[in-house]
C-alpha cells in the first residue's frame, strides 16, 4: 500500500490518527508564516492548536470534498495554507515588508542574499510555469519589454511554424541591441508577425496592454498573498535576464 | 496535448467558479512532476486566465516545495494517464525488464551457489555468533544494576490509587464524552486530546503522570487539545475540569 493510499484510508477510518500523522506539516507551515511575518513567534503553540481543532471541524467536509485526485500531503498543505490565512486575520500582524529584501537582487555576492535571489529565481520561474499556453507569447513580450535580444531559438521555440520571412523580421529587428527603439515602435513591428503566427487580429495596443497587464501580474505574484517582498520592473528585469542566461556568472 | 480529464469539470471548480482546493492540489504535483500538459484542459485554462488562482498555487507551492523524505510512488491521477501512444512501448519494455531481471537473478543465484559450500557458510555463522555473543558480554552492567532499572522502569507503570479510582467514575450530567484518548490506549508521540461537551465554556485540561505530578495544565475554549512534548514511558492520567468541577478523568500509557 502507497503512503497515498494510507492516507487515505485513515482519512476515513481515522482522522484524528491522519491529523496527528501530518503534525509536523502544520508546524512546518506555521513556522514558514511566522518566519514571514504573519504571526508572532510567541503564538506559535496557539496557532498550531487553532488549525488541528479546524482541521477536526472541517473533517467531514475534507472525508466529503477529497476525490483523491492530488496526493493527500499536497492536498492537506493546501487546507493548512488557507486556515493560516484566515488565523491571520484574527492574530492580525503588520508584515515589514522591508526594501532591503529586494535590495539583494542589485547587491549579489553574500551568503543570505544568494538563498535570497535563489528563492525569488525560483518563484518566478513557477509564476511562468503557471502561463501554460500563453507561454512563448510571454517569454517573447518580456523579453522585448526588457530589450533582451532575442535568438533564431527563440524565434523557432515560439513559433516552430513561422516563415522565413517573419523570422527574419524579428530577428533583424530584435536580434542585436535594440535599445533605443520605444514600445510603440517595437509593438508596431511585433503585432503583424504575431497576428500571422496566432491566426489573430489583436492591434498593436492590445498587445502592449496585454504586455503590461502580464507584467504587472507577474509583479504582483512574486510580492505575495499576504504580501512578502516589494518587487518591481526593476527587479523584475534581473529575474528575467537571469532566466534568460542561465549561465550569466555571478559578481 | 493536454490530459483528457476523466472528472467531471464541476469537481475541479469550488462554488466560487475558482479552482477547488483538491484542483490547486493537483495542479502543484502537476509542476513539481512536471507533468502539467496531463492536467484537464479546464484546469490549465482556468489558470492561465485567473490571477487569484494563480496566486493560491504559487503561496502553496512555496509551502510543499520542500523534498519530502518518502520514496517516491505513483501519482494516483497523473501516473495513471499515458499517452495513447507510448502504451504499447511501455508494455514491450515492461516485459523485456522482467525477463532480464529474471535471468539475472537466476545469473546470480547459480554463481554463489557455485562459488561457496554449504559448510563454509555455516561455519562463517557460527564463528559471527560467538564473536556476537562475546561483543554483547563486555561492558554489561552487575545483575544489581539490572534488577534496580527494572524497578524504576515499572514504577512509572504502576497505577496511582487516587486517580485510578476516579477513572470512569466522575459521572455527571454535563460530563463530556472523551474522543481520544481512550482509557488504556498506548500513545506516543503527539497526543490529541478530543472531546464533546453538551455545552461551550472554559475546560481546564491537566495531564499528570502516575506519581501525580502535573506535566501540563491547559485552560481552553474549544473541545481539542494537541500534547506534543515528550513524555517518558509510563502510565498517565488526565482530567477535564471546569469551575473547579471535576468532570472526567483518563489514564493511557506512553510506550
Amino acid at each position: 500500500m502507497t503512503e497515498n493510499e494510507k492516507d487515505i484510508e485513515l482519512l476515513q477510518s481515522d482522522p484524528g490518527a491522519l491529523i496527528l500523522k501530518y503534525q509536523e506539516t502544520v508546524k512546518i507551515i506555521v513556522k514558514k508564516y511566522i518566519l514571514a511575518g504573519m504571526f508572532k513567534p510567541s503564538d506559535f503553540d496557539d496557532i498550531v492548536q487553532e488549525v488541528t481543532s479546524t482541521l477536526l471541524v472541517k473533517m467531514p467536509a475534507i472525508q466529503t470534498q477529497y476525490n483523491g485526485k492530488s496526493l493527500f500531503r499536497t492536498y492537506f498543505s493546501v487546507i493548512v495554507r488557507n486556515i493560516c490565512v484566515k488565523e491571520h486575520g484574527k492574530f492580525k500582524k503588520e508584515i515589514p515588508v522591508e526594501q532591503k529584501d529586494t535590495d539583494a537582487l542589485t547587491d549579489r555576492g553574500h551568503g543570505e542574499e544568494n538563498i535570497f535571489i535563489e528563492e525569488e529565481t525560483r518563484r518566478f520561474r513557477n509564476i511562468l510555469s503557471l502561463y501554460y499556453r500563453q507561454r512563448p507569447k510571454l517569454l517573447l513580450c518580456l523579453k522585448l519589454h526588457y530589450r533582451i535580444p532575442i535568438t533564431h531559438e527563440d524565434v523557432r521555440l515560439w513559433y516552430p511554424e513561422c516563415s522565413s520571412q517573419d523570422r527574419d523580421t524579428l530577428l533583424g529587428q530584435f536580434g542585436i541591441n535594440f535599445d533605443g527603439m520605444d514600445d510603440v515602435e517595437i509593438f508596431r513591428t511585433l503585432t503583424p508577425v504575431m497576428n500571422r503566427n496566432e491566426g489573430k487580429l489583436n492591434s498593436v495596443d492590445a498587445i502592449r496592454k496585454w504586455t503590461d497587464s502580464k507584467i504587472h501580474e507577474i509583479i504582483e505574484l512574486l510580492n505575495g498573498n499576504p504580501q512578502r517582498r516589494n518587487h518591481n520592473e526593476e527587479t523584475l528585469k534581473i529575474l528575467v535576464d537571469d532566466f534568460f542566461s542561465p549561465f550569466l556568472l555571478e559578481k | 496535448m493536454l490530459g483528457s480529464g476523466m472528472m467531471p469539470t464541476h469537481s475541479f471548480l469550488g462554488d466560487d467558479a475558482h479552482l477547488s482546493e483538491e484542483a490547486i492540489a493537483l495542479y502543484i504535483d502537476a509542476l513539481q512532476a512536471n507533468k502539467v500538459h496531463l492536467l484537464p484542459g479546464v484546469i490549465v485554462e482556468h489558470v492561465e486566465e485567473c490571477k487569484k488562482c494563480k496566486s493560491e498555487i504559487i503561496e502553496a507551492l512555496s509551502l510543499v516545495e520542500e523534498p519530502l523524505h518518502r520514496p517516491a510512488e505513483p501519482h494516483p491521477y497523473l501516473d495513471t494517464i499515458v499517452a495513447p501512444a507510448s502504451v504499447r512501448f511501455s508494455f514491450y519494455y515492461r516485459i523485456a525488464a522482467i525477463f532480464l531481471v529474471g535471468i539475472s537473478i537466476g545469473v546470480i543465484f547459480y554463481f554463489f551457489r557455485s562459488v561457496h559450500n554449504g559448510e563454509t557458510v555455516l561455519s562463517d555463522s557460527k564463528v559471527s555468533m560467538q564473536t556476537a555473543r562475546r561483543d554483547t558480554s563486555k561492558g554489561s552492567i552487575s545483575d544489581d544494576e539490572r534488577i534496580k532499572r527494572r524497578e524504576l522502569f515499572a514504577d512509572n507503570f504502576s497505577e496511582s490509587p487516587n486517580l485510578e479510582n476516579l477513572v470512569n467514575a466522575v459521572s455527571r450530567s454535563e460530563s463530556p464524552f472523551v474522543v481520544s484518548p481512550k482509557n488504556n490506549d498506548v500513545v506516543s508521540q503527539d497526543i490529541l486530546f478530543r472531546w464533546k461537551m453538551h455545552d461551550a465554556g472554559l475546560i481546564t485540561i491537566t495531564i499528570l503522570s502516575n506519581s501525580e505530578n502535573v506535566v501540563r495544565s491547559v485552560s481552553l475554549e474549544q473541545s481539542t487539545f494537541l500534547f506534543s512534548e515528550k513524555l517518558d514511558p509510563g502510565l498517565y492520567y488526565w482530567k477535564l475540569e471546569r469551575k473547579g468541577d471535576l468532570l472526567y478523568v483518563g489514564k493511557f500509557f506512553v510506550k
